[in-house]
């Protein structure tokens, strides 16, 4: 009898602790073993990564907060660009919470919040694997692909089908953010492709490679955003197929994972810069187009890389 | 003797179902079903000094279960009657909101703890036979909490809504939601129902 309460403690504890039905939780728990392990193997790449997430949640706060009141947008760029890059040239040693850094952006997009975090987290932990793992072969692919299927299985996950440019650029009010502030829009589209770059560079056969490729990945990013927006001459958002093909080889479904979040931050940038969209209609346009986002016909390719 | 000890058999089986009792089929559709009835939309005012009161309103709809079926625990009175605790969770679809002052905010889930006392040997119209505490959850979109899951040991903070309209409710034949509140960030306020 005297065990009775206590079974029923740990249990309605247990309750609370993620039911077992399906797994909710932007939070990953349990966390991967190899979680954050390239941090330790890289730690110059994993604060450039944490620098990223705080460099984009700083500017979707400021063009939150100052909505409407941007008088001269090259001044406004001018003085963000300052910002971010004080922070790129000494970035985060730990993770920052976007909610620390943008609460009124956290509180007035939940939605795209949780997508981006559940889809952040599954960056983080494919590098983690591709770092750290012993086996380079079938267990390290096998490895990545659990993860990659523990993170669908969540109601928060981005789709893997890939979808047509029109996704990010066929909105009443797509292209406002780059035709308003290019050189920040650059930095972004360079944040992507060195993100892309490292899965790349984590497929080469030897540790040394891997360590020089990273290194690579490192100066060639920096080499971009020297002096925007000349230094970096994208055209168009980078494509994780096309800048890392050995992965997508191997992955075949992860890069349109990957491609999608960051179509999400473009246009979550657009919408921010768009006077087109006005302020009542910021928190629904938000679930609109996550929504869109998560459903795997909304702007279906027929054309996928792989 | 024999018949003695074949019914003492059946006593120490029937005692040990009833004190390990499961709850039927029945019981979980009758959670389920209270779940359900909660009333979809509401007004609430909260009550401020010096007649600045504000309002706020909800609107949802329900969508898919999370769980397939409530959880329920079994536990016991020091009187020795029984009760159960159970736990619903339910999403809410796209376009349902509380309204707050002007400002819309999306509703996502609907989380029950309740516990049902009908066994409990306590008959006192003072003690309410079912309790539910309903939590209707803004802004989380993976309707995980109240308490973050792993923590302490991941970090953050101990709870993960930082919004949401709480009630009890203490009579089923009516829904009546009582102790009304909503948290709002973080901010806690009470509030009386108005509608």
């Amino acid at each position: 009898m005297k065990m009775k309460p206590f079974i029923a403690v740990f249990l309605i504890i247990s309750c609370f602790f993620g039911p077992s039905a399906s797994r909710a939780e932007v939070i990953w728990d349990p966390l991967p073993p190899e979680a954050y392990a390239f941090g330790t193997l890289y730690p110059e790449a994993q604060r450039l990564l944490f620098a990223f997430d705080y460099g984009h949640a700083l500017v979707y706060e400021l063009l939150l907060l100052n909505r409407g009141h941007i008088s001269d947008p090259e001044a406004f760029e001018k003085e963000l660009l300052a910002k971010i890059t004080a922070i790129l040239n000494n970035p985060p040693r730990v993770k920052v919470d976007e909610t620390d850094i943008a609460p009124t952006y956290a509180y007035t997009f939940p939605l795209v919040l949780n997508l981006f975090d559940w889809s952040h987290l599954l960056h983080q932990f494919v590098l983690d694997v591709l770092a750290s793992s012993e086996d380079r072969g079938e267990k390290m692919i096998a490895r990545v692909n659990e993860l990659f299927k523990i993170y669908k299985s969540s109601p928060v996950a981005i789709t893997d089908q890939c979808k047509t440019m029109l996704f990010m650029d066929g909105h009443y009010f797509s292209k406002a953010f780059r035709r308003t502030f290019p050189s920040f829009n650059l930095l972004i589209w360079s944040y992507h492709w060195f993100q892309i770059k490292l899965y790349e560079a984590l497929l080469k056969p030897t540790r040394a490679d891997r360590d020089a490729a990273v290194a690579a990945a490192i100066l060639d990013f920096r080499k971009l955003i020297s002096n925007l927006p000349d230094s970096a001459d994208f055209d168009m958002m980078p494509e994780t197929a096309k800048e890392a093909p050995t992965f997508a080889k191997l992955f075949p479904r992860i890069p349109s994972a990957f491609d999608n979040n960051h179509m999400l931050h473009d246009i979550i940038s657009d919408i921010l810069t768009s006077d087109k969209v006005t302020r009542d209609k910021l928190r629904s346009e938000g679930i609109r187009v996550g929504r869109m986002d998560q459903d795997p016909d909304a702007f279906k390719s027929a054309d996928c890389p792989n | 003797m024999r018949g003695c000890v074949k019914l003492l058999l059946i006593s120490v089986i029937l005692f040990s179902v009833d004190v390990f009792g499961k709850p039927t089929p029945g019981d979980l559709k009758f959670y389920r079903n209270l779940t359900l009835q909660v009333r979809p939309e509401a007004e609430f005012k909260i009550p401020m000094p010096g007649g600045n009161d504000m309002f706020y309103d909800y609107k949802l709809e329900f969508g898919e279960p999370i769980y397939p079926q409530p959880v329920t625990v079994e536990a016991h009175f020091d009187n020795g009657g029984t009760y159960t605790l159970f736990f619903d969770r339910i999403w809410l679809k796209d376009g349902s909101y509380v309204t707050l002052s002007g400002e819309q905010i999306p509703l996502t889930c609907i989380f029950i703890k309740g516990q049902d006392n009908r066994d409990s040997g306590n008959n006192s119209p003072l003690f309410p036979e079912i309790i539910l505490k309903v939590y209707i959850v803004a802004n989380d979109f993976t309707c995980q909490g109240p308490i973050r899951p792993g923590w302490p040991k991941n970090g953050g903070k101990e709870e993960n809504w930082d919004t949401y309209i709480r009630y009890e409710i203490h009579d089923p034949t009516i829904m009546l939601p009582v102790d009304t509140g909503i948290r709002y960030r973080w901010n806690e306020y009470s509030s009386v129902l108005i509608k």
